[in-house]
Parts: structure tokens; C-alpha cells; sequence
């Protein structure tokens, strides 16, 4: 039996990785053997190169992370700390994220993260290193998410070093000896990609019926908006008509309490990475980003990635992918046809669908809660945030789902900019409720608890499959004989919070939901693969769908249910020996057999009562 | 005018109030009540309910006096009042006793909001606190006194309940929403009369029309044939198809009812039609309606196909032998591929029928035969 240890290839060197040419030396921060309180944050590698380390410590400056460097030489070397001055957008302010190097404790003589508001190198200045084996620190001074991608330390004193992205990479990889060729992870009959609560049912469905999987998530936790890192309940409703035995999987390993923004243990990451790792067909890379494919014609035969942690490259290979990151990633590295904005009313003729298409998408939310401490808890009365007042300040011990920023924004381009913008508000907010406000004297004990770091989506990219759904065919409940998943929560559309909007004009931070009940409905099986790669297989908020109908989609125990079935049409692939259009052409009946007995744990108790989201059924 | 022409109207007006009064009076004296069934709440507390009847035969709903403890904090109280719920045990109201307002923490009356929270709560059948145990509606915050400790009603409920008497509503919504809705259901079913069935048929709701099919026997079923009809071809969501799923045998194999469905079935969503497929397997005794069977098999494959392929294989004695040429000619034109046992089954069938096997030969050769 596999044991824990050797499941989980969390792709953790023991060391470091550093790298040195004759006289250079290169340190991934995320590398650090010791990260202390600093946050590994790979949310935007496609934006900036690396994950990176962050000091999220609320106000309060975290531990220091800490690691040991081999030089070549003792001397002197010129240091480079590429990082940012995050809130430089927005202000002119002293900058949030300062922090210090420390060369064997000792700090080097700079303050970094208080320039330049994009990732750049900034010179650290000659340092002494006195000893081959020396300790390298990054020394938190301020709490406010001070960041760091890597460090340089060159002999060289003309050194400079490159920043352009494809440039960076090939350099990151050449010091860090990190090979072109990517390490062969295995060839398997079918690679889930994401580990949200679609990514997870896909893989489950499909190992128990016998399918041998690889599942990559690009956090060390599994369950997306669901874990603990970015604490979204789950919603809808399961055992549905038609196929009332499609969701006792999302019983079987969703959290029994429900509620947004919650304490830790809520969100019970624990619970889903046991049912993954209870199955033998199942192998999971945890920390590990998918960033590439290899095609084969039309369809993919390879998806590349890398660890977060080590950099290092691996490649695996099936016949058959599933798409499970939310963002349609590897469908758009593969070609896949895709939507993104609001389709305009000819479209599809949706009622609710604007005369003109826009870019207008749904936000992120950077969710937030504050505990109530025996003594005052004093936060620091900051300059770098966005002006508050009595009108615009919110006093509020919970920021949940309505805390949303980034609507119309591209949120797979331009992502770091939103989570930040999600979290100055939060820190903004929260200043001035705790120095300023009217109430001040209410909130003297309240502490900021937990703001998350990682952001929760509702909608970036939708993948074109074989079927786009519709509103008219959910408000006439036009029903076709794929129907999978039902999908029953409303068509739930998110605006900018009026007053919000008219007070932040530039970038409002508060949402309104409208909604449009409908009838349980089962979701086309050809809305859930690729209408143009021909091997791609997709459950999450990306699948095919317009905006208008992913207002009822996206929600999880849904999307956990259309992982149960493109687990099942796996099974299906394999033992036929075709694709999913294959399926839906010539062997659906196997399909609908399948979904009517489920995959999951019939003899359990329905806990998922929960966040059921009003239904037209009643 | 005139102060006598006012004051004549005056007990004009006066007397039509008495009259109205004394005779809706007179409709709630004549109005039969007759007690229905106990239940227990979950604090075992005994609760009777009483059937409430209109012209007499008719049930209208129910009605129960509810009188249960309460306990807030450490201070425990009674609390009493009158629950009515309509005949398919959905929650109506409440009504209070003259003299005996509700209380909440430390013996203050309700306000009038407070009534209209209840009432709104108790009208709820998802509230935020359906799925949590009695002792999660508060953490226990220490008070400023030495071991004094106080409950706070957690955030996840607190807009639904009143603050101060967390768990009587708690405890009332439990009484209104719990066992008794079923246990009502069931009572109700005893009381179907022609009228009762006529006036839910004719409600609309959903709800009622779920509750209904699931519960009407064959004659009550054959009765009522036009209106389960009009449900089949009328109704949104998933309702055909349970209608379809719960009829009695008896009705579905009934030639009757399934001429009636040759208009309707067509119309039929998908999963209506499946569940109508399953239940006309080895019962099928429509000719017309076999017809429509036939002509409804499509090129996909599909679970659809493979339940008109099982039902013509299993009904061959019963009837018209030109009606599986109709069938096998569908297989032929829609290029189904048939599958083993399918393969097998096509066999059997048309064994000892000249004409019949012809369609075989001709499936071969297309090579839509395992
Ligand atoms: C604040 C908020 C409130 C919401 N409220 C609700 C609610 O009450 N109920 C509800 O059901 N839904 C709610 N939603 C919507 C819902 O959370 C999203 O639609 C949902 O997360 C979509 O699930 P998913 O599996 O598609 O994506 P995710 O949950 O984002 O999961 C995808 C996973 O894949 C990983 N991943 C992405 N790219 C890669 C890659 N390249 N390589 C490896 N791994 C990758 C991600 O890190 C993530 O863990 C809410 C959303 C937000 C933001």
C-alpha cells in the first residue's frame, strides 16, 4: 500500500534551491527551507514569472523565513531582491511590504518593497559574505505583505540582471539547473487538472470506476474557493432530479457547516485530501502549477507543470485531460475556443444579457473576519490606503461573499492587481474602523483575524463545448436527453454595489447579487468537454456555458457533481476507447446507467443541507 | 344631513356588523372540528391536533394548542399559543392567547416586531439554522461578573431569530416544521374525498400536484385521468416525470391511459419519457402509442433507445405484428447500433416470422448487428 508520504509527492527538495554560476548566485525565495510566517503565493506566475514569498501577517510582521546559501567564495558580492512596492498604484504613501535582508542575522543596509509598483530587481548594494555556508533571512518589518520572488548575489559588479519574463525564465532555470527536457511524472489514462471541488469528484469518480488518475493542484490544499485558504461554503443542492444519486460524493467529502469567512476548521481540507489519498487509482501533486501542453494534432497528448516550491519541471501524459482549474487554463493553452465578458442579447436572445457585449464579468473577493480579544487591539492607522470616512467605511466584524472587486478587470492577465486592491480596501476599511470612526470605541478589542491571500473567482473564462447553455433554456427549462449535473441554485448575477460604485467610481470593492429562480436542471453532458480539443473533458466555473447561465453553475456542490460525472465519462473514454463527443454520439446509455447510480456513499446522511439557494422545485 | 338620519344609518351600519359578525361566527360554530392525532415534540412534550373541516366533509387544515417550556439562559418559561397548518401540513400561522403575550430573556414581552420575525421564521422552511443542534444558536461569552456567562446568538442565524428568545423560536419552529408535517400528509390522504381531490387538482401548486400523484389510488387515479393529464403535459420542472414514476401499475398498463399518452408523450421532456419507457416494459398494450415508441428512436445512442429496443423485445404477444416492422424499419433508417444482448434479443424476435427476418438480414448487412 502506498503510505501517505509517497502519495503526496509534495515535490519538497530538503534543501534550498539555489543556484550558482561561476560567480552569481541565484535564491528562489519560495525555495527557502524555512519559510517562518511568510505565505507562499503562486497566484500569479503567469503575470510576473514565480510564486513568491509574502509577509501576510495582518499588521503584524511575521516570522522570518530563513535558509542556508552555499557560496563558491567568501567577499563581496552585489545583492538584487526582485520584488515591488505593491501599494505604489494607489499611493504615495511609506509603502506597506518593507522588509530587510539578513546576512547571518545581520540586516544589509536597504529597506526593500518600498519601490517600483511592478516586479523589478533592486539593488541591495555590496555585502560582505564571510562564510561559504551563510544564512540568508527575509526580516518582516511591517505585516503588510511585503513580497520577494528571488535574490542575487553576483561577484560580478557590472551584473545586471534581466527582468523581461521569457528571458527571466530561461535564466531562473539555467542557474537553478532546472532541465529543458521535464521530468516524466508518469503516463496515466487520465490527468485532472485543479484541485477545487471539481477537480477532486473527477478524480474520485473516475478511480473508483477503475481509471488510473493523476490529479495537480497548484496549492498544498485541496478544495479551492472551499479550503480553508479562501473559506467559500458550499451551495446548491445535490441528489436532484433527474439523477437524484449524483452528488453523495460531494456528501461524502464536504464540510458539514456551512458559512463564508469562517474559522479554519469549517472548511475541513482535511476531510478531501483523505478521500483522495483513500484511493489507489489516485495520484496527487499537491503544489505543483500546470503551465503547459503538448498537442497531438487536436488533442492534447501531455500537460507540463512545475513546483511551486522547487521550480522543477515535470510533464504527464494520458490519453484523456480534464480542465478543473476554474480558468479554463489548459483548455486556452491547448486552443480551445473561449468566451470571456457578456454575451450580448442577439447571441443567444437571453432576456438578461445586455443589447452590447462587454467585458463585464463577475469579481474576486478577498474575504476577511476580526476575533474579539480579552485586551484592545490596536492596528496601525496607515497612510497607504484608499481614503475612508464615516460614509465610505463599513463597520463590519465580516467581510463575505459581498466584498467583491474586480468586475470587468481581465482576471487572468491583470489578477495581482485585484487581490491587492481586495486587501488595501480590507486594511483601509479596518484602519479606520479601529482609529477613526464613530464606533471606534465598539471595535477597541476586535482583531483582525484572518484576511485571505488567496482570492476567490467566480468567472473568468468560459470554454466553448459542443452545447453553450443558455438563460432561455434554464428559465423554459428546455431540458436535452444529456442532462447530467442538474444545476438548481438562481441565475445569480453580480453588479457593483450602487453606493459602493458611486463612492469608489474608479474601482469599486461591494457587490449586489440579482436573481432568477429556476427548475432543477440538468446540465448538457456538451457543455462539459471542448468543442476543438478533442481530449479535454472540464467541471467548474469555465465550462460552457454564457454568463448569464453561469450564473447558476458556478456554484460548488454542483460543480462537484459535474466532476462526478466527467469522472464517470472517463471510465467511459477508456473503456470504449473514444472521446467525449464519442460518448455523447454512441455510448451515452452507458453514461446515464452510471449516473443514476452515482458514485458516492448512498448510506450517508444528506449534510449538505446547507446554503441550498432558493429552487422553483418547492 | 340630519343628526336623526345619522344616527338611523349609524345602527343600520351597526346592525350589518353584528349580522356579519354573528354570521361568520356562525360559519366557524357549524364549521366541524374533529381531533386528528398526537404527536411528540422533541422535548416530548404531548401536542393534539385537530382536523378542521369546511361544508362539513371537506378538510380545510389543522390546528394544534401548543404549550411547551422554553428556557432561555437559565430562566425557563411557558409559552403558548395556537398553530394551523394547511392540509398538506405546510405551516399557516399562529395565533395568541388574550392575556398570554410571549416573553422573551428576563420576562419582556414581544414587541410587535418580534411577532412579525416569528411569524416570518415560522413561514421559512430553510431557515439558517435547519441542520444545527440546539446547542450551536449561541457561544457562551463570559460576562463581566465572575462566572457569569451569557449566550450571544451566533452571526449565521442571527438576522431570523429574535435576540432574547433564540430558542423558543427555535423550539416553535421545530414543533411547526417537524414530524407533524408528515404525520398531517398522511392523515390528510384518509380524508380524500372527490371534493378535497377536485379543490388541490385545481390549487396549481406544485407542491400539492407532487403530494397528490404520489398518493391517489387506481380508482382515484382513473377519476381523476383528465386533470393527471393536464399536469403531464402542462407542468415545469421534473413533475412529469414523478407522475410518470408513481403511478399505479394498474393505470399505466391500462389501454385507456396510454392512448391518452400518444398526444402527450411526444411533448414529454426527456426524463418524462424515460421514466414512461421504464414503466411500459412488458406493458406495453397501445398500438397507437407502440407506434409513436417506434418513431421516437433517435441515431444517438442513448438509455432512450435501449428501453423501446427492451420494451418491443419483450411484448411481442401482445401486439399488432405490423407494428415490429414499423420498429425494426426505425432501426434500419436510424442506423442504430445495436449491442450484444440487443443483438441477441433483435434474434429472437423475429425467429419464427418470415417478413421479420428480412429486417434482420437487412440490419446485418449495414452491420448495426453484433
Ligand atoms: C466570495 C465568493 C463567494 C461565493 N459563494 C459561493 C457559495 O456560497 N456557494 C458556492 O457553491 N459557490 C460560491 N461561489 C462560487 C464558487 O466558489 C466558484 O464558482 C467555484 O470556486 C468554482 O469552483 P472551481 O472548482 O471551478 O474552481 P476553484 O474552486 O477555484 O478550484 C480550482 C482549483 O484549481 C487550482 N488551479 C487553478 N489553476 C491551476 C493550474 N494551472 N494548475 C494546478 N492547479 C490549478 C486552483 O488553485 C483551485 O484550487 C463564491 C465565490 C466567491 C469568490
Amino acid at each position: 500500500m502506498k503510505t501517505l508520504t509517497t502519495l503526496i509527492i509534495t515535490l519538497i527538495l530538503s534543501q534550498t534551491l539555489w543556484a550558482k554560476s561561476k560567480e552569481t548566485i541565484f535564491v528562489e525565495a519560495e525555495s527557502f527551507s524555512n519559510t517562518g510566517g511568510w505565505v507562499i503565493d503562486q497566484q500569479f506566475i503567469n503575470e510576473m514569472g514565480s510564486p513568491y514569498l509574502m509577509a501576510h501577517g495582518m499588521g503584524i510582521p511575521v516570522k522570518d523565513a530563513e535558509t542556508i546559501v552555499k557560496f563558491p567564495k567568501t567577499g563581496k558580492y552585489y545583492l538584487f531582491v526582485r520584488t515591488k512596492d505593491w501599494a505604489a498604484q494607489w499611493s504615495d504613501a511609506e509603502a506597506p511590504g518593507r522588509f530587510q535582508v539578513l546576512i547571518n542575522g545581520k540586516p544589509v543596509n536597504k529597506t526593500f518593497g518600498t519601490e517600483k509598483n511592478d516586479w523589478d530587481w533592486i539593488k541591495g548594494g555590496e555585502v560582505e559574505i564571510t562564510q561559504k555556508e551563510t544564512s540568508i533571512a527575509l526580516h518582516d518589518l511591517s505585516g503588510f505583505n511585503g513580497r520577494c520572488d528571488a535574490l542575487i548575489f553576483s561577484a560580478d559588479p557590472e551584473f545586471n540582471p534581466v527582468n523581461e519574463l521569457n528571458a527571466l525564465t530561461a535564466y531562473r532555470h539555467k542557474m537553478l539547473g532546472i532541465p529543458d527536457k521535464p521530468k516524466n511524472a508518469g503516463t496515466y489514462d487520465f490527468v485532472v487538472v485543479g484541485g477545487g471541488m471539481g477537480g477532486v469528484c473527477a478524480a474520485i469518480s473516475a478511480a473508483r470506476l477503475g481509471v488510473k488518475v493523476a490529479l495537480i493542484q497548484n496549492r498544498p490544499v485541496l478544495g479551492g474557493n472551499n479550503s480553508s485558504e479562501v473559506r467559500v461554503h458550499l451551495g446548491a443542492r445535490i441528489k436532484q432530479d433527474p439523477w437524484p444519486n449524483l452528488g453523495n460524493l460531494v456528501n461524502e467529502i464536504g464540510p458539514e457547516r456551512g458559512g463564508n469567512a469562517q474559522p479554519k476548521d469549517y472548511y475541513e481540507d482535511d476531510k478531501k485530501l483523505k478521500a483522495v489519498l483513500a484511493e489507489k487509482n489516485i495520484t496527487l501533486f499537491l503544489n505543483c502549477n500546470a503551465d503547459g501542453v503538448e498537442m497531438e494534432g487536436n488533442k492534447i497528448a501531455a500537460v507540463t507543470a512545475q513546483s511551486i516550491i522547487t521550480g522543477e519541471r515535470f510533464i504527464f501524459k494520458a490519453p484523456l485531460f480534464a480542465d478543473c482549474t476554474g480558468d479554463g487554463t489548459i483548455g486556452v493553452l491547448a486552443g480551445a475556443d473561449f468566451m470571456q465578458g457578456r454575451e450580448s442579447r442577439d447571441v443567444f436572445g437571453e432576456p438578461t444579457a445586455p443589447e452590447v457585449s462587454d467585458n463585464l464579468t463577475m469579481g474576486a473577493s478577498v474575504q476577511w473576519f476580526s476575533n474579539k480579544k480579552e485586551k484592545p487591539a490596536p492596528f496601525p492607522d496607515i497612510k497607504w490606503g484608499i481614503e475612508m470616512n464615516e460614509e465610505k467605511s463599513h463597520a463590519l466584524t465580516r467581510g463575505d461573499w459581498d466584498w467583491e472587486t474586480g468586475m470587468g478587470v481581465d482576471q487572468t492577465k491583470d489578477f495581482e492587481r485585484v487581490r491587492d486592491y481586495g486587501m488595501l480596501v480590507v486594511f483601509s476599511n479596518w484602519s479606520y474602523i479601529k482609529n477613526h470612526s464613530s464606533v471606534k470605541d465598539k471595535f477597541a478589542n476586535e482583531q483582525l483575524q484572518w484576511v485571505a491571500f488567496i482570492a476567490g473567482k467566480r468567472e473568468t473564462r468560459r470554454l466553448v463545448g459542443d452545447y453553450v447553455l443558455n438563460e432561455n433554456d434554464l428559465r423554459n427549462h428546455t431540458v436535452y436527453p444529456d442532462g447530467t449535473a442538474p444545476t438548481t441554485w438562481t441565475m445569480d448575477l453580480h453588479y457593483p454595489h450602487p453606493e459602493n460604485a458611486e463612492l469608489f467610481p474608479d474601482a469599486p470593492f461591494r457587490s449586489i447579487a440579482k436573481h432568477i429562480e429556476i427548475y432543477p436542471y440538468p446540465i448538457p453532458f456538451r457543455c462539459l468537454y471542448s468543442k476543438n480539443v478533442d481530449n479535454l473533458l472540464m467541471a467548474g466555473r469555465h465550462i460552457s456555458v454564457s454568463h448569464v447561465a453561469l450564473g447558476t453553475t458556478r456554484l460548488m456542490r454542483t460543480i462537484g457533481m459535474m466532476g462526478e460525472v466527467i469522472g464517470m465519462a472517463a471510465s467511459v473514454c477508456k473503456k470504449e476507447n473514444t472521446t467525449p463527443r464519442g460518448i455523447y454520439n454512441n455510448y451515452f446509455a452507458q453514461m446515464e446507467k452510471l449516473m443514476d447510480k452515482g458514485v458516492g456513499d448512498t448510506s450517508l446522511p444528506n449534510k449538505q443541507t446547507y446554503n441550498l439557494g432558493g429552487t422553483l422545485k418547492k | 344631513m340630519n343628526k336623526n338620519k345619522l344616527t338611523s344609518s349609524m345602527i343600520i351600519t351597526l346592525i350589518a356588523v353584528i349580522i356579519l359578525l354573528s354570521s361568520s361566527f356562525d360559519i366557524r360554530f357549524i364549521n366541524k372540528s374533529e381531533p386528528a392525532f398526537h404527536f411528540l415534540t422533541e422535548d416530548s412534550i404531548n401536542i393534539e391536533v385537530i382536523a378542521l373541516f369546511e361544508q362539513d366533509s371537506v378538510l380545510s387544515g389543522y390546528k394544534a394548542y401548543v404549550f411547551s417550556p422554553v428556557c432561555e439562559d437559565t430562566t425557563c418559561y411557558p409559552v403558548e399559543l395556537e398553530f394551523y397548518w394547511d392540509v398538506l401540513g405546510r405551516f399557516q400561522r399562529y395565533e395568541i392567547f388574550p392575556g398570554r403575550e410571549l416573553t422573551k430573556l428576563d420576562h419582556k414581552p414581544f414587541t410587535d416586531a418580534d411577532y412579525k420575525t416569528l411569524s416570518k421564521l415560522l413561514l421559512n422552511n430553510e431557515p439558517a439554522f435547519l441542520e444545527m443542534k440546539r446547542e450551536d444558536l449561541v457561544v457562551k461569552v463570559k460576562k463581566d461578573t465572575v462566572d457569569g456567562y451569557t449566550g450571544a446568538t451566533i452571526a449565521a442565524i442571527k438576522n431570523e431569530v429574535i435576540a432574547g428568545a433564540v430558542y423558543s423560536c427555535y423550539t416553535l419552529w421545530h414543533i411547526a416544521h417537524g414530524i407533524v408535517a408528515d404525520s398531517i400528509k398522511n392523515h390528510t390522504q384518509k380524508h380524500f374525498n372527490q371534493e378535497l381531490l377536485k379543490k388541490l387538482f385545481d390549487s396549481g401548486e406544485i407542491e400539492v400536484a407532487y403530494y397528490l400523484t404520489s398518493r391517489l389510488n387506481e380508482d382515484q387515479c382513473f377519476t381523476f385521468l383528465p386533470e393527471i393529464q393536464k399536469l403531464l403535459s402542462e407542468s415545469g420542472g421534473f413533475l412529469a416525470q414523478h407522475i410518470l414514476d408513481q403511478l399505479p401499475q394498474k393505470v399505466i398498463s391500462s389501454e385507456s391511459f396510454q392512448n391518452s399518452m400518444v398526444s402527450i408523450m411526444p411533448n414529454l421532456d426527456y426524463y418524462a419519457q424515460k421514466s414512461l419507457l421504464q414503466r411500459l416494459d412488458g406493458t406495453l398494450t397501445s398500438d397507437k402509442l407502440g407506434k409513436v415508441l417506434a418513431e421516437s428512436i433517435e441515431p444517438r445512442g442513448s438509455l432512450h433507445n435501449e428501453l423501446i429496443i427492451e420494451i418491443f423485445c419483450d411484448n411481442k404477444s401482445q401486439l399488432d405484428p405490423e407494428l415490429y416492422q414499423t420498429f425494426l424499419q426505425q432501426l434500419l433508417t436510424k442506423q442504430v447500433m445495436l449491442n450484444k444482448i440487443q443483438s441477441e434479443n433483435i434474434k429472437e424476435l423475429v425467429k419464427n416470422d418470415k417478413q421479420l427476418k428480412v429486417y434482420l438480414k437487412n440490419l446485418k448487412q449495414k452491420g448495426l448487428v453484433q
